[in-house]
């Protein structure tokens, strides 16, 4: 057992520090979007290496627990404050333009610009709260920016930009032995574009006007459940409810329907360390036809002050490292839509960072 | 970049919100494996055999952060030769310090311990008899309870100070992004400050 623990360890170190040196990896002819970042979805770096697969989880190092059920296992609190960006960041300024309605020829240029024909970008800041009783989490901005310009001869632009900021509130019991449950409260307010339109319109005034952002706000009540089996590997099974609420407006470009999560988690044990892996069956862009597009599997080996984690699912696989010690922390992750069972020739690799300091 | 005044509405409304909570006394990192901590009226014997456990439990803990810390030195040097990008560098730096932390951290938890640890090594090979070491034990935890108390309180006066000259700084700065930076520095110690004083 400790030999197959040592191995992981060697091979999700290989994987997180053997990717392409440089930063900016969307290739010249990426097409596809990031593998791990959703209009809707906010997560953390390691619940992001993990593919999502978090929702048995019983503790995520760097942020709130995924099911609000597993809240009364942290003996200790935590006030924490993280922040997480993907590469791109230098299309920051072309997301405020966007988002503010400032549609001038420099951000039609960066637009249409056929030597970026992939923009994107993910960056969040949160402050969060860890304890027994409750867990809180405020986002005062999360953004999120993706880009493409599609058939150079009669170009075609594809974009979205969110500007969030929310509340998340977390409060857990131990109806009986191993049973949880546990409600989350999540409010949100998002500035929003989400279009596909051609070049040749942001030339018009009408076509600038296209550009104009949505404003959203949404309340959601999302109960959780989870049942932990008395054993040394803690198999567990999990499931939540999500998006249970109300929305200020409904938006085709941009849905939040409801939907019923499950998921299945153990937990080995090992002399030096734990490792635990997870599959969740849950909605990113809740707009995945089957349900093999659902699943997600992830899994990661906690030794000391590290995590090296890493998932897969169908939009790409992800690895990643993550270090904490007392009030500072730190993280990498990597993740491609260059998967074995889709045989593309364009692909996109993304690489996020986080630090975050804890009191 | 952002608009301050509703960020910072919205984070006073997230510091009222939360500060009913009671938090446990160490903001540290996650404890997951339960309470070891020892009971005030703990005799000696089970404060022997519980003191012997934490050992055991010292070693383990105190190698796996030794382990984990040289990986993060070791793979940070490799990790800042293949990257250029100076955010990815950064990164590489703090897993490095934290790794080295960790080591030392480690060594800490292995070799010293805790304060029961050194209690127990003091105590264990004098002529004091049963009683006399229950006695000592039961004050020394009496002790201990008062002084987190007190801790609590200095913490708490300090993150409020803290929180109190960066709000006040936030408010006499006019360029955007540091107002921001400051008011949620100001926001985060005004929460710590909310949450030691329960």
């Amino acid at each position: 057992m400790h030999r197959w623990g040592y191995e992981k360890v060697v091979i999700f170190f290989l994987v997180v520090f053997s990717h392409p040196p440089s930063f900016a990896q969307n290739t010249d002819l990426a097409f596809s979007r990031n593998a791990r970042t959703f209009e809707t979805q906010q997560a953390t770096l390691v619940s992001k290496s993990m593919a999502f697969a978090c929702l048995s989880m019983l503790v995520v190092p760097d942020g709130l627990p995924c099911n609000p059920a597993f809240t009364p296992l942290r003996k200790s609190a935590i006030l924490g404050v993280e922040g997480l960006i993907s590469n791109g960041y230098s299309t920051l300024n072309t997301m405020q333009k966007i988002l503010s309605g400032t549609v001038d020829q420099d951000l039609i240029n960066t637009l249409t610009d056929p030597q970026k024909r992939v923009l994107q970008i993910e960056g969040n800041i949160e402050i969060d709260l860890m304890s027994q009783y409750l867990n809180a989490r405020y986002t005062p901005a999360s953004l999120k920016f993706f880009s493409v310009v599609r058939n150079e001869s009669y170009p075609k632009i594809d974009l979205y930009a969110v500007q969030e900021d929310s509340y998340v509130f977390q409060s857990g019991y131990e109806f009986a032995k191993g049973l949880f449950g546990g409600l989350q409260f999540r409010s949100l307010e998002r500035k929003f574009i989400k279009k596909e339109f051609l070049a040749g319109d942001l030339g018009t005034d009408a076509g600038k006007q296209m550009l104009t952002p949505e404003n959203q706000s949404a309340m959601y009540f999302e109960p959780g459940i989870a049942y932990i089996y008395d054993n040394i590997w803690k198999p567990r099974v999990s499931a939540m409810l999500v998006n249970l609420g109300v929305q200020s407006g409904q938006f085709n470009d941009l849905k939040e329907p409801f939907e019923a999560q499950i998921s299945l988690g153990a937990t080995a044990p090992l002399k030096w360390g734990s490792f635990d892996f997870e599959v969740d069956y849950r909605s990113m862009t809740y707009q995945e036809p089957s349900i093999i597009e659902r699943l997600h599997w992830g899994g990661f080996y906690h030794l000391g002050t590290m995590y090296l984690s890493g998932g897969v699912d169908y939009n790409g696989i992800s690895g990643g490292i993550y270090y904490g010690l007392e009030q500072i922390n730190a993280g990498i992750m990597y993740s491609t839509t260059q998967v074995p069972w889709r045989n593309e020739d364009y692909y996109t690799q993304t690489v996020y960072v986080q630090f975050g300091w804890q009191i | 970049m952002f608009n301050s005044v509703g960020r910072f509405r919205n984070l006073i409304a997230f510091l009222s919100a939360v500060s009913f909570l009671n938090p446990s006394s160490a903001y540290a990192s996650p404890d997951l494996n339960g309470d070891t901590s020892i009971e005030i009226n703990m005799g000696w014997t089970r404060f022997e055999s519980s003191v012997v456990h934490h050992e055991n439990r010292d070693y383990l803990n105190g190698l796996s952060y030794i382990i984990s810390g040289s990986i993060a030195v070791v793979g940070g040097f490799v990790g800042q030769s293949i990257s250029q990008d100076p955010l990815e560098k950064g990164v590489y730096t703090v897993f490095q310090t934290i790794g080295i932390a960790s080591i030392g951290y480690g060594a800490y938890t292995w070799k010293l311990g805790d304060e029961d640890r050194f209690l127990y090594e003091t105590m264990k090979n004098t002529s004091l008899s049963l009683s006399d070491r229950n006695a000592v034990l039961k004050s020394y935890y009496l002790q201990k309870t008062a002084r987190e108390k007190s801790e609590r309180t200095i913490k708490a006066v300090t993150h409020a100070l803290i929180a109190a000259l960066n709000l006040y700084s936030a408010t006499q700065q006019t360029k955007g992004p540091i107002q921001n930076g400051l008011y949620f520095v100001g926001g985060v110690n005004l929460l710590a400050a909310v949450s030691f004083t329960f």
